[in-house]
């Protein structure tokens, strides 16, 4: 053999020994430590090493991430991939690997030394650079990493150790170069640069316009809207601003996997679609078969918010199937929406964010929309309303950064004790009689004796319970301030400029309702909205969901119409109990609808797209315990795009196509006066797909393919019929292709829909759809059920974990979460740039601080007895002394002792207290200690 | 001839750092390596009373930018509209301009061992676009515009001093800023 051989065989069999485990294997046995594993123990091996099977080591094995970026697909990528057409070779895509993977680059370089070529010299400089510049970089990289890897067998290592001292030792020349006997091939022309217009999709405030520009499958900025026709435009926070960093990260999903150690271990196998297809479709029969529909249950949240939604196809294919366990409420507006139904009958009375500019004095009530965007217009219009002069004041416990930019007064109430601030302001109003009697008498029952409903004996109206008829307590400002730690004459103040302004806006967020008294805080909000008759108007509120506004046809998939067999519903945040004690939960204590007593505890999960599983619900620790045994819930899939700590405690995981892979349609979180289409971007990475791809094959399987495709197999197919049926009701709408094209649609009829303004306007011919067709200040519903923790009225009413616990003696800091700019939930908490916008920290008010010994900067520990996170701490003014706060969303990441060291909050929030009438998750109210490390 | 600064609008800016990530995605700027960053500072004023603020900062093109007089070889120049920036063929790497700008807005590449700083997107302004980061802002708050062609009057609603930013009187920045009435 000769030297050239030789050298072009080493480089072509490293090149094998990447492209794929089965060729792999052949080179595993000449090893001289290949009997000291069994050949399954090798490919598991290869699959840690390269494959992604193991979620605590991820090699860099692309040039984009070996030269200094976390992304995949980039610029680096780039130039490879033009290199590589040059010389007129085409990527194979490895297993679906980026071209830039090492196996491809050696698999190019072997291409280019071995073809047969007159120009030999260029070829030499040209083999030369490429293995200067990219390839002897990505072995060293690889290498180093691979002998940091504890459990690697010492082989694998030393097969790329000696591959790189030859590599690196051997010059190349004109003699390495032809023999393997086919000619160079043509330069193949670069494609060019190019925009394909698309749009956020993941469960964020700011559904923005999303413009990638694209070459050969790189995606190498991101562009928002700069449409100047648009009004207003629909640009990009911070977030996706950072798209790349996020779905492009190399930590992505890459292969169908099944749980080998024990839940959470992180060690997964590798399997085929066709495996993971099968173990699906068996455990949702076998789970039907022995336990009954109502065991398998689909984790509502999801980082897919398009009208495609895998989540709701997993339920749908279930319904096919007899059925499921569904759930009602969610982790973001549990108490407001449900509570709204009680006030007003229902929760959907939100208002454009363009009313906002007629607001004469606005109240950003626990909201920041700074940070959370809501619509990614809402902040430019706040900032028009600032500009006009019109006065803006903050209630928060926090000055986030929306209090930071708009209010010129700052109230830093106690986290919880919204609705006895509402209380005193509402007492303040009637003392001096600035309440809009009119609206009062017209449109409520319940404010006073002479509007209560029949069959309710007197002191019971809101109106007796400010002035204390039965308790004989007069909740005055001064009353308040004891609760809310708000001075009385600042109340006062507050009341009094609020109920003389018209119209006044109070833009409820859905901070202050994700307490452990939530549904109080919410109809406070709406109680003082009627109380000053700002209900139905331009620039008023009225404290519903804000997130549901009427104005054209929200997008979704209306063609998906088929029913649930099964009637049992759980509140969402109670599912981890139905896991342990599902057949236990009663109707009236914990919520379940539609039947009396549920048929089984849940044994079949799915988290699609979702975080739910661990990061997201509340006491991370103790869902650990549950999820540990696996003979409670018997089966977990997961289907994502990155090891979240979710996937983590999957059995099954499965890779999914990002928001630049795939076809999609979505309106925003708030309103729908624009549409966005998502279009695909790049080809899928390595063997991740649409989740509709792989539960089609499951249908399949079943038996049920017909029914569950109904005569559309491909997601452009109920993309194209949604649209079509959407656009009958929407005839401003394009056709399409060009809807398509265009990536969505900005609806020129820009919809100011005011949050019941019919009901106001015309009272005769739209009462409200409550009982008594008005508006329920006094709700007798609520009264009938003669419970002591729900109340009829507003009222405000202390909570586990509130200012007034003891336990506040062993943790006396009251913990709140907040929605941080940098993520949405938890998505993009593993995006590198994101962390450079805010890093964990927990903040405290420097005199908490000082008492703890605690600098700014300072590592701590915050605890209670859930659990621990060790963080460090912020020192700032801008929280009110006696609350600490986490932003919400950190990936969870325990250390050896199960420390979290990434700031997720729900390791100290607590599952033992649901909301007492939605039963909904009260995230912000946790009891916690802090201590310097 | 023309000189092109900043203008910024302080009062609508919502801390975001959209501006931020815009330029770093669209310069593709190593960790830690920033032409334009985004803060809020927090500090106590002459009362006693907490202040926050947000403030966006990027190279302010100066009139007297210290990082041209120190630079060794004129790498770092005013370009004809105004704006600085650095020739990477001049540039020796010797990082003069990265301690000498009281703004720290010019960088040592890690990759590439040469100053690297905002030349205010010229190559997108040749195709008659806006900066990358005036075309982030959520609330529209920052422009690219031509001082000169700012009238007085409108110069006197803004400033160029902050109690966050060195002295305007060491560099004469190109930089406007219009600030919330405290």
């Amino acid at each position: 053999m000769t030297n050239r051989n030789q050298w072009q065989a080493c480089i072509g069999r490293l090149a094998d020994f990447l492209e794929s485990r089965e060729k792999a294997m052949a080179i595993c046995a000449s090893f001289p430590g290949f009997n000291a594993h069994t050949p399954r123990e090798w490919e598991l091996m290869y699959d840690f090493c390269f494959r992604g099977t193991d979620a605590n080591f991820t090699p860099p094995l692309w040039a984009s991430v070996y030269l200094g970026e976390k992304a995949l697909l980039n610029r680096t990528s780039l130039e490879i991939i033009r290199f590589y057409h040059r010389w007129g070779y085409a990527p194979q895509w490895m297993e679906g690997n980026p071209p830039d993977y090492l196996g491809e680059q050696l698999r190019f370089l072997e291409y280019l030394l071995g073809a047969e070529s007159a120009d030999r010299s260029a070829r030499a400089v040209a083999a030369r650079d490429f293995l200067d510049n990219y390839l002897l970089e990505g072995l060293k990289a690889l290498s180093q990493s691979l002998a940091d890897y504890p459990d690697v067998y010492p082989d694998i290592p030393a097969l790329f150790r000696d591959a790189l001292r030859e590599l690196s030792f051997h010059e190349i020349s004109e003699e390495d170069l032809g023999g393997a006997g086919f000619a160079l091939k043509d330069p193949i022309p670069d494609e060019e640069e190019h925009i394909i217009a698309s749009g956020g999709l993941n469960n964020c405030g700011g559904i923005c316009v999303i413009r990638p520009h694209v070459q050969e499958n790189c995606v190498v900025q991101i562009e928002s809207d700069c449409n100047p026709s648009h009004a207003p435009q629909i640009r990009a926070c911070v977030r996706g601003r950072g798209y790349r960093k996020t779905y492009l990260n190399p930590d992505r999903l890459r292969y169908p996997m099944r749980r080998l150690g024990e839940r959470g271990s992180g060690q997964f196998e590798r399997i085929s679609w066709e495996e993971a297809v099968s173990l699906i479709a068996d455990n949702i029969q076998r789970t039907g078969r022995e336990y009954g529909p109502g065991s398998r249950f689909v984790l509502y949240g999801t980082g897919v918010c398009g009208i495609m939604r895998p989540g709701t196809l997993m339920n749908r294919l279930l319904a096919l199937d007899g059925g499921y366990l569904n759930a009602y409420n969610s982790y973001s507006s549990a108490c407001v929406t449900y509570i709204s139904d009680y006030v007003y009958g229902t929760p959907n009375g939100g208002s454009s964010a363009s009313t906002q500019l007629d607001a004469k004095l606005m109240i950003l009530w626990a909201a920041n929309t700074a940070e959370t965007i809501f619509g990614p217009e809402r902040n430019y219009y706040l900032s028009q309303l600032k500009q006009k002069g019109v006065k803006i004041v903050a209630v928060d416990p926090r000055l986030s950064q929306t209090g930071v930019t708009y209010a010129d007064d700052w109230f830093a109430l106690r986290p919880s004790t919204d609705a006895a601030l509402a209380d005193a302001m509402a007492y303040v109003i009637f003392e001096e009689g600035l309440q809009d009697q009119h609206f009062i008498d017209t449109y409520c029952i319940g404010f006073d004796e002479d509007h209560m409903p029949e069959g309710v004996p007197a002191g019971e109206s809101y109106h007796s319970y400010l002035f204390g008829v039965k308790d004989g307590v007069r909740k005055t400002p001064e009353w308040a301030e004891a609760i809310t730690g708000i001075e009385a004459h600042r109340i006062r103040a507050l009341a009094r400029e609020y109920a003389t302004t018209k119209p006044a806006c109070i833009e409820a967020g859905f901070g202050a309702q994700r307490h452990g008294n939530g549904e109080q805080s919410a109809r406070a909000l709406m109680m003082l909205a009627c109380l000053t008759g700002n209900v139905g108007v331009s620039g008023g509120s009225n404290g519903a969901n804000g997130s549901m506004i009427n104005e054209h046809m929200p997008m979704a998939n209306y063609l998906n119409r088929t029913p649930n067999p099964y009637p049992g519903k759980i509140p969402t945040f109670l599912w981890t109990k139905a896991i342990e004690h599902g057949t236990e939960l009663e109707p009236l204590k914990d919520g379940i609808k539609g039947v009396e007593r549920l048929d089984s505890n849940i044994k079949m999960l799915f988290c699609m797209a979702s975080d739910i599983l661990i990061n997201q619900h509340s006491n991370i620790n103790d869902t650990i315990r549950i999820l540990k045994d696996d003979q409670k819930c018997e089966m977990i899939v997961c289907s994502d795009v990155f090891m979240t700590p979710s996937a983590r405690y999957a059995d099954l995981v499965l890779p999914a196509t990002s928001v630049f892979e795939g076809e999609n349609m979505i309106n925003p979180w708030a309103g729908s006066n624009y549409y966005l289409k998502h279009n695909r971007v790049i080809r899928p990475l390595f063997g991740c797909r649409f989740e509709w791809d792989w539960l089609k094959e499951v249908a399949e399987k079943m038996g049920l393919y017909d029914e569950f495709i109904e005569g559309k197999p491909e997601v452009g197919d109920w993309l194209k019929a949604n649209y079509a049926f959407i656009r009958e009701k929407e005839p401003e709408l394009p056709d399409y292709e060009t809807f398509s094209r265009e990536g969505g649609w900005q609806f020129k009829d820009q919809v100011k829909a005011v949050g019941f303004e019919q009901e106001i306007k015309d009272p005769a011919n739209h009462p409200f759809p409550t009982p008594s067709g008005k508006i329920e200040i006094f709700s007798k519903r609520l009264y009938d059920l003669h419970q002591p923790d729900m109340a009829a009225i507003p009222r405000y009413m202390p909570c586990p974990e509130g200012p007034e616990d003891p336990l506040r003696e062993k943790f006396p800091l009251q913990l709140i979460g907040w929605h941080t700019r940098r993520r949405a939930h938890s998505i993009h908490d593993n995006n590198e740039w994101q962390d450079e916008v805010e890093k964990p920290g927990v903040w405290i008010h420097p005199d908490d601080a000082a008492a703890r010994g605690i600098r700014d900067g300072e590592m701590t520990e915050v605890f209670n007895d859930r659990g621990r996170i060790r963080i460090p701490a912020v020192v700032t003014r801008r929280i009110r002394p006696g609350v600490a706060a986490i932003s919400q969303g950190g990936w969870f990441t325990p250390d050896g002792q199960g420390t979290d060291v990434r700031g997720s909050i729900n390791v100290l929030t607590s599952t033992a207290y649901p909301t007492p009438i939605a039963k909904g998750n009260p995230q912000h109210t946790n009891l916690v200690e802090i201590s310097k490390v | 001839m023309a000189t092109y600064g900043f203008v910024y609008d302080q009062t609508r800016c919502i801390g975001c750092n959209a501006c931020q990530m815009a330029c770093k995605d669209g310069h593709d700027l190593e960790m830690g390596l920033f032409f334009r960053k985004a803060a809020t500072l927090e500090y106590t004023d002459e009362q006693g009373s907490l202040r926050v603020m947000h403030y966006s900062g990027s190279c302010n093109h100066c009139q007297d930018a210290p990082c041209i007089a120190h630079c060794p070889t004129g790498a770092m120049h005013h370009q004809d509209d105004g704006t600085v920036a650095v020739d990477p063929l001049k540039c020796i790497g010797c990082g003069t301009c990265t301690w000498i700008c009281p703004y720290g807005a010019p960088k040592l590449s890690h990759k590439t061992g040469r100053s690297m700083k905002c030349d205010a997107c010229l190559d997108r302004r040749k195709e008659g676009k806006e900066p990358l980061c005036v075309e982030a802002c959520l609330t529209h708050c920052l422009q690219l515009r031509d001082l000169d062609a700012i009238s007085d009057e409108e110069k006197r609603r803004y400033t160029n001093a902050l109690p966050i930013l060195p002295s305007p009187e060491k560099t004469h920045p190109n930089l406007l800023i219009l600030t919330k009435k405290q």
